[in-house]
């Protein structure tokens, strides 16, 4: 790994493991000293873009989610999820809100929730390759 | 996530505890949809003071309920929103979709 202040999550594309994932990503965080407010997005914006991953990637299959975090400024966090999937093939397309191909147990408001919870998003995706979603959260100083 | 469904005086009742994720919303919207449609009461409540953590797929559960109590005329109210879940669905531009408040019917 280039950042040596950087840690890696590698799991099964597996809906049990969302909540691992949340844990994983907190923990992490909480050598920044962030609020319980910050953390509660950290959390979210994770639980989100992993979930992302498990529901949408492998519709055959179970494959694997990898989440990277890091520190990448004094006071900046920056998580990537990636899976090796099907892709998206029209990206602003799935970030509309309210859009789904999930059913009923989705939203499609998982990418408007990670913008609002987070300081910055990207998604990259190639179809038949695989997804990338890396988003950063600053953490206030504290007084 | 534990979710109870129950009947009384005052409607139906479903209590959820946990963490509403996506893995404990298949569960959570195949139970209370069978709740809803068995019993079909005239109004439920969704007790959410013990859920600590909701994403979207908390919102895709209470969407799911709202719909089925919405089929035969009923009302859903959700109660006991923790600031996570309430900012989850502020942020999402639906809490004045849902009307949800401190206890609102939806």
């Amino acid at each position: 790994m280039k950042n040596k202040d950087s840690v890696r999550l590698e799991m099964p594309a597996l809906s049990v493991n969302e909540g691992f994932a949340r844990v994983f990503a907190s923990a992490f965080a909480a050598r920044l000293d962030p609020t319980l407010e910050e953390l509660a997005d950290i959390r979210t914006a994770v639980s989100e873009a992993v979930t992302n991953a498990i529901v949408h990637a492998y519709p055959d299959g179970v494959g694997t989610v990898v989440l990277t975090a890091r520190v990448k400024g004094e006071r900046l966090l920056e998580y990537t999820v990636k899976d090796r999937g099907r892709g998206i093939e029209d990206i602003p397309q799935a970030m509309t809100p309210m859009f789904t191909t999930g059913g009923e147990e989705r939203s499609g408001l998982g990418f408007t929730i990670m913008e609002s919870f987070t300081d910055s998003l990207k998604v990259t995706s190639s179809p038949g390759k695989g997804t990338t979603v890396r988003f950063c959260k600053k953490i206030a100083p504290r007084l | 996530m534990d979710i109870s469904c129950s009947t009384g005086f005052e409607g139906g009742r479903i209590t959820l505890m946990g963490e509403l994720d996506h893995h404990a919303s298949l569960e959570a919207i195949r139970k209370a949809g069978e709740f809803i449609e068995e019993f079909k009461p005239g109004e439920v409540t969704v007790d959410m003071s013990g859920v600590g953590f909701m994403d979207s797929s908390g919102i895709a559960f209470l969407f799911s309920a709202m719909r089925r109590v919405k089929l035969y005329g009923g009302r859903l109210r959700v109660k006991g929103l923790n600031a996570q879940c309430r900012r989850i669905l502020t942020s999402a531009g639906i809490a004045g979709l849902l009307n949800i408040g401190e206890e609102r019917y939806i």
